[in-house]
């Protein structure tokens, strides 16, 4: 019984220590990452932000290439410059692991220790969540290209979002249902906050009969799940993953069930080929939908994915996500440039509260009183190859 | 509803068959060694990502890959013994298990660092899902992952209770000073207890592989589940570990599946079942009258 208790304390010990540890960009257990600026003309001291991104885990591959194109993307700034005149841009990268207690441990350490006045991410939505109080009780500007929970607009003043509201992919997706005359869709979403608010809002626009399941972060077993799904009958599947490693289970799980249907899908699972490599056959012959962010081309994103490409020596995934992220860095960059003093976060603030009709890689947006971008969803159907607009 | 529910059963029978070979691994190693080995769920993973690289990078073809896997495993899972476990083997139990503790992140930081955090597969084979008499449907992998398990579930215990070797293994679990006295070496009991265990974890790491595909900290999840396991069945308890296994592989199933409790909720069911086992019959199933291994 002694030996019981011994195990169950362990237990906890372990399920406390198996998650945190921190991975630089080729995936080494280390303190915080740290990218030095270019030794070039740059004389002054370095202004230093933070970035809060998951670099391990469920949703790694999507923070590491988010990783990669800040570096690129700050490296340029710094060939171009920097700010405030000559200073370049030190970006201090903390691990997420797309986890809210996780991510209050990075801002807390990003704040206290590396005294960054500026964070930039995190990308799931429970890591901008669990670093947005700290943002807010210590005035430092916290600024996600990504994250989607609805709860983000009034997560504080200090908080902002470049990247469009889980809650309209939700309404997206229940129009598509509508359209397409789906009278019972099965809902089947990861309990994490994203995921939440694209349900709420399915539930409240959808006007057929919704059978909805749940599942745990980190479920890799989805056999019981799909069975009970089958037997439900509906017309069509909505898978509504908060991390895209679900969706590879899930997917290759649905298969081997002989799953017939048409299948609906939030942003999270776009953007990597890698996803739909063995599964490309059964989500074309079962129509794939998803909602996925407006991003419309243009020559600023085409020059973004250049300069990745010339840093990394290969093409970038996750394309939709990093137009936004090279557009929060643009809109911190001009703030602190106009405010003169990357420490003045009140200024900073109010900078972002204002942008009107600025012009990025992602298109042209402003921020309203919540600290949002006001961006929208557009349909994507899988067309063999990866997600394609509906439409345009 | 037939068919569900025979899909339900089916899907219990694998994961419990799965869990089994790792709560053995766990169990083996708590009887005789007296410790929970936390990185044991680390060697499922190894096992696993061992069959990638034989089989998808090197070209093995899967009989010959799954083989090599687990022999490498084999020899870490000895490593591990001879080099963390056997120097504080008479020392207070917490500190070897705070080892496998640190062992078991440090490979789960190994393993993203080699393979990257991504999602892998083993092999680019599709393997097709066969229907059972229209009742529920089984792949190919499956079927030999529950029979591989059945098998090595058999000649274990066989092993332990008809070979001399096995008998000595439970004599040293019985009592090591006196078993030492007879003549029989802790250090090679270990040995085999370690090498044993591996195996088996290496054998479920490369069925879970075909099963989920691979991710760094794949052995996260089946290792508390198979903790959880153990102690429901009593700790150091080979029938213990099987029957834990199969309690919790067919209670996961079948209380989601028939909605009785929500699926958000089905990683849960494990430790609830663990917690009325500690509240109700703290010793486990087997506690008073079939520990096999240690009293």
């Amino acid at each position: 019984m002694k030996n019981t208790y011994i195990l169950l304390s362990a237990l906890l010990i372990c399920g406390c220590a198996t998650t945190p540890f921190s991975t630089d960009i080729s995936g080494s257990t280390s303190s915080p990452v740290v990218v030095s600026p270019p030794p070039i003309i740059l004389e002054g001291d370095p202004v230093k932000i933070g970035a809060i991104l998951p670099l391990s885990g469920g949703m790694a591959t999507m923070g590491i290439e988010l990783q990669k194109s800040l570096i690129a993307e700050v490296e340029f700034a710094n060939e171009r410059g920097g700010v405030l005149g000559d200073r370049p841009i030190e970006i201090i990268f903390e691990d997420g692991q797309c986890n809210a207690g996780i991510a209050t441990e990075a801002a807390q350490k990003l704040i206290r220790v590396e005294k960054v006045s500026i964070i930039l991410g995190g990308l799931c939505s429970p890591e901008t969540l669990g670093a947005a109080p700290l943002a807010e009780k210590n005035k430092v500007v916290l600024l996600t290209s990504v994250s989607g929970a609805a709860s983000i607009s009034y997560a504080g003043d200090f908080v902002f979002r470049n990247a469009p509201e889980g809650n309209t992919n939700g309404k997206i997706m229940a129009e598509y249902a509508d359209k397409e005359e789906f009278e019972k869709v099965v809902l089947l979403s990861e309990i994490s906050d994203f995921p939440m608010s694209v349900a709420d809002a399915f539930h409240s626009e959808f006007s057929g009969e919704i059978i909805e399941e749940k599942f745990a972060p980190g479920v890799t077993d989805f056999k019981t799940i799909i069975a009970k799904v089958k037997e439900v009958e509906g017309d069509a599947l909505f898978f509504n993953p908060q991390q895209n490693q679900s969706f590879v289970l899930f997917m290759k799980q649905l298969r081997e069930a002989q799953w017939e249907g048409p299948l609906m899908f939030n942003n999270t699972v776009v953007g990597n080929p890698a996803l739909y490599k063995d599964i490309s056959e059964f989500m074309v012959s079962n129509t794939s939908v998803a909602g996925s962010y407006d991003v419309v081309s243009n020559k600023m994103q085409e020059d973004l994915l250049e300069r990745f490409e010339d840093r990394w020596d290969r093409e970038a995934l996750f394309q939709h996500l990093l137009a936004n992220q090279h557009d929060s860095l643009a809109l911190i960059i001009q703030a602190i440039d106009t405010v003169k003093d990357e420490t003045d976060t009140e200024g900073i603030r109010d900078y972002l509260y204002a942008v009107r009709d600025f012009t990025g890689a992602s298109g042209t947006f402003s921020i309203d009183v919540d600290g949002d971008a006001g961006k929208s969803y557009e349909l994507v159907r899988f067309d063999g190859k990866a997600f394609a607009p509906l439409k345009k | 509803m037939n068919e569900l529910i025979a899909q339900l059963l089916w899907n219990g029978l694998v994961a419990g068959s799965l869990l089994a070979l790792v709560s053995l691994g766990l169990t083996l190693i708590y009887g005789v060694a007296g410790f929970v080995q936390f990185a044991h769920g680390e060697l499922v993973a190894l096992g696993a990502y061992s069959m990638l690289v034989f089989h998808k990078f090197l070209g093995f073809s899967f009989i010959p890959a799954g083989m090599a896997a687990i022999i490498l495993v084999i020899i870490f899972g000895l490593i591990f013994e001879r080099f963390f476990f056997r120097p504080v083997r008479d020392k207070n139990p917490m500190i070897p298990l705070v080892i496998s503790i640190g062992l078991s992140i440090g490979l789960q930081a190994v393993l993203q660092m080699v393979f990257g955090p991504q999602i892998q597969t083993i092999s680019n084979i599709r393997f097709e899902s066969l229907s059972v008499g229209g009742l529920f449907l089984v792949t190919p992998s499956q079927i030999i992952a529950v029979c591989a398990s059945f098998l090595l579930t058999g000649l274990l215990i066989f092993f332990l209770h008809k070979t001399r070797r096995g008998r000595s293994l439970r004599a040293v679990s019985d009592n090591r000073n006196l078993a030492q006295i007879f003549g029989m070496n802790p250090d090679v009991a270990m040995r085999w207890i370690f090498g044993l265990s591996a195996g088996l974890a290496a054998v479920a790491g490369i069925f879970l592989g075909f099963e989920q595909n691979l991710e760094p900290l794949m052995g996260v999840q089946i290792s508390v589940t198979a903790f959880a396991a153990v102690i429901l069945g009593s700790l150091g308890s080979v029938r213990g570990a099987i029957l834990g296994a199969f309690v919790i592989g067919f209670s996961q199933n079948l209380l989601v599946g028939l909605g009785v409790v929500p699926s958000g909720f089905s990683v849960a069911i494990p430790f609830v079942v663990l917690i009325i086992m500690l509240l109700f019959l703290p010793s486990g199933i087997f506690g008073k009258k079939f520990e096999l291994l240690r009293k």
